[in-house]
C-alpha cells in the first residue's frame, strides 16, 4: 500500500462526521445532574453513617464509665477501734485509688466526708459508697482476711444485696452471624438469556455486539443466604425491650446453560439491613436466659454483581455487570434466643426464628425471592452494659 | 465527536452511549486541560479514550480465532478507488472489518498515533498493532475491490 493510500483514508476519516440527536444533550444533561445528586447522597451517606458511628460510641462510652461504680458496700465503724479502722480504710482507699472516677464525683464523695482522710471520724456515714467489680471485692474480702484472728467478721464490708441491681441490664450489644437452616435453594430453571439480576433480557449493546451467547436455557441455583451484623438491645423493664442494628446479607445465585454452550453466570447480591423489633424475656434463671422476638427489618439492595462467564470461540471474553436495585426489600421476623452468660458481661445466643421476605418484583431474582418463608439460625455474642 | 465514536464500534446505539460518556468526562474533567495543544485535539482524544475503555471492556479488540480469510497481492492496490467511494460507503466497509483491525487503523491512520502508543493504549505487543495494521489495510483494500 503507498502514503498516498494512507492520505486518503485519513482525509476522507477525518471529515466524516454525525450530527447528535436532540435527545443526547437532554441524556447528558440528566447524567450530569444524576452524579451530581449522586455524589451529594453517597456525601450525605458517609455523615450519617459517622454520626451513627459518632452516637453508638459515645453512648458505649458513657454506660461503661458510669457503671465504674455498680455495688453497694456498707462499712459499721461503731464495731472497729481507730487504728484498725484506718488500717482498714487505708487500704480499701488503695482500692478506690484504682477507680478512675469522674471529678465530679470525687468533689461529691469529699463533700460528704467519704474519701480517706487521717482526720475525719465520719468516714463511712449513713451514705453508701459504690465500687467497682467483683475484683475489688475480692480484694476487700482479702483485706478482712489478713486482720488479726478472731476479728475478721466484724470488719466485713458489706454488700448490700438490697440494692444491687436485678439482673437484667439496660443495654446490650450482639455480634452474630446468620444462615438458612434448609440450606441451598433448589434447582430451577429459566428460559430465555436473561440476567438473574434484573429479570430482564440483556442490555442492546451486548447482544448487538454478539458479545454474548444467545442461550435460551439456564438451571440455577440459589445459594444460603448468609447475614451478620451488629445489634442493640435496650431493656425497658425485666420482661420487654427494643432492638435495632445493623445487618449484611450476601445472597449468591449461579445459573449454567442448559444447552451445549459453557455458559454461567454468578450472582453476588450484597444488602444491608435495619431491624426493628421487640423483645419479651420469657425466663431469666441464673446464667440462662429464655426470651423471643419479632419485628420488620428493612433490606438495600446496594450492589449485586453479575460475572458472566462463557467459552465459545464466536463470541467475546466473559465479562461482569453491576446493578442494584432502589427500592426496599421488606421482610417480618419471629425468633426465640437462648443466651448463656458466660460471666456477667459476655454472653453466647442462639436464635433459630422464621421470616417472611414480601414478594418486591424490582429486586434481584434470589433466594429471598424463590423461599420467601424460611427457618433461619443465629448465633452470636452479646456483651450486657 | 458522535462519528469519532461511531468508527469504533458497530452500532449507533453504542456510539450515542459513548457520546453521553464522553462529553460527561469532558465536563466533569475540563480543569485537566492544561492548554497544551488544541482543545478539540484534547477532546477528541477523551471520546477516543472513552471508545477504547468500552472494546477494552468487553475486550472488543481480541479477535475470534476464524481470521483465515485470504488477503490479495497489496501490490494491485489503487487508490483512484478509494477517491472515488463516498465516506458513507467508506464507513460501511471499514465497520465490516473485524473489531481489532477496525481499531489499530483508526488509531494509526486517523488519530495518528504510532504503534507503540497502540500497543500501550491496547495492551498488546508493538509486532501484534504493525501485523493487524497490515492485514486492516490489506482486508480493506479487499472490500474496496469488490465493492469497484
Amino acid at each position: 500500500m503507498t502514503d498516498k493510500f494512507e492520505d486518503i483514508l485519513k482525509k476522507k476519516l477525518e471529515d466524516y462526521s454525525l450530527e447528535p440527536f436532540k435527545k443526547d444533550w437532554e441524556i447528558i444533561e440528566r447524567r450530569m445532574g444524576l452524579s451530581a445528586k449522586k455524589k451529594k447522597f453517597e456525601y450525605f451517606k458517609f455523615v450519617a453513617a459517622a454520626i451513627i458511628i459518632g452516637i453508638l460510641l459515645s453512648g458505649i462510652l458513657f454506660i461503661l464509665r458510669n457503671n465504674d461504680i455498680t455495688e453497694l458496700i456498707f462499712y459499721d465503724q461503731s464495731i472497729v477501734g481507730a487504728n484498725e479502722e484506718n488500717s482498714l480504710l487505708r487500704s480499701l482507699m488503695e482500692i478506690y485509688a484504682d477507680i478512675d472516677l469522674p471529678q465530679k464525683e470525687k468533689d461529691r464523695l469529699n463533700a460528704n466526708g467519704l474519701f480517706f482522710d487521717n482526720t475525719a471520724i465520719n468516714f463511712y456515714p449513713a451514705d453508701i459508697e459504690e465500687i467497682g467489680n467483683e475484683d475489688i471485692n475480692d480484694s476487700i474480702r482479702r483485706i478482712v482476711d489478713n486482720l488479726p484472728n478472731g476479728r475478721n467478721n466484724p470488719f466485713i464490708p458489706q454488700v448490700r444485696q438490697s440494692v444491687k441491681k436485678s439482673k437484667y441490664t439496660n443495654w446490650s450489644l450482639g455480634l452474630f452471624a446468620d444462615g438458612n437452616i434448609g440450606g441451598n435453594g433448589n434447582t430451577g430453571n429459566i428460559s430465555g438469556n436473561y440476567l438473574l439480576a434484573t429479570r430482564s433480557a440483556i442490555t442492546a449493546v451486548n447482544m448487538a455486539n454478539n458479545s454474548i451467547p444467545k442461550v435460551e436455557n439456564f438451571n440455577y441455583n440459589h445459594k444460603m443466604p448468609l447475614s451478620a451484623g451488629l445489634m442493640v438491645r435496650r431493656s425497658l423493664n425485666e420482661k420487654w425491650g427494643v432492638e435495632t442494628g445493623l445487618t449484611y446479607t450476601l445472597l449468591v445465585s449461579k445459573a449454567s446453560s442448559g444447552s451445549n454452550i459453557d455458559y454461567t453466570k454468578k450472582q453476588s447480591a450484597h444488602y444491608i439491613g435495619v431491624p426493628v423489633a421487640v423483645t419479651y424475656t420469657i425466663v431469666r434463671k441464673k446464667n440462662l436466659e429464655f426470651y423471643s422476638h419479632a419485628g420488620i427489618e428493612m433490606n438495600f439492595n446496594v450492589r449485586t454483581h453479575i460475572k458472566h462467564d462463557f467459552n465459545h470461540s464466536l463470541y467475546v471474553a466473559p465479562f461482569t455487570e453491576n446493578y442494584n436495585a432502589n427500592n426496599v426489600q421488606w421482610s417480618a421476623a419471629a425468633n426465640i434466643g437462648l443466651m448463656y452468660n458466660i460471666n456477667p458481661v459476655l454472653g453466647i445466643y442462639f436464635e433459630p426464628g422464621y421470616s417472611h421476605f414480601f414478594t418486591n418484583d424490582k429486586q434481584p431474582e434470589t433466594y429471598w425471592q424463590e423461599h420467601p418463608d424460611n427457618f433461619n439460625m443465629r448465633i452470636g455474642f452479646r456483651t450486657n452494659f | 465527536m458522535l462519528g469519532v465514536c461511531y468508527r469504533y464500534v458497530n452500532d449507533l446505539e453504542t456510539a450515542h452511549d459513548l457520546m453521553h460518556d464522553g462529553f460527561i468526562t469532558v465536563f466533569t474533567k475540563i480543569g485537566d486541560y492544561r492548554n497544551e495543544g488544541s482543545f478539540e485535539g484534547w477532546m477528541r482524544r477523551v471520546f477516543v479514550t472513552t471508545a477504547l475503555g468500552y472494546l477494552r471492556k468487553y475486550k472488543l479488540y481480541i479477535e475470534s480465532k476464524n481470521n483465515d480469510f485470504s488477503l490479495p497481492n497489496m501490490k494491485d492496490n489503487d487508490p483512484s478507488v478509494l477517491e472515488k467511494i463516498s465516506e458513507q460507503e467508506l464507513i460501511r466497509l471499514i465497520k465490516s472489518l473485524p473489531n481489532g483491525y477496525r481499531t489499530i487503523l483508526n488509531l494509526y491512520t486517523i488519530e495518528g498515533y504510532s504503534h507503540r502508543e497502540i500497543a500501550e493504549m491496547l495492551h498488546i505487543s508493538e509486532g501484534t498493532s504493525r501485523f493487524r495494521y497490515a492485514r486492516a489495510k490489506a482486508l480493506l483494500n479487499k472490500r474496496l475491490v469488490e465493492h469497484r
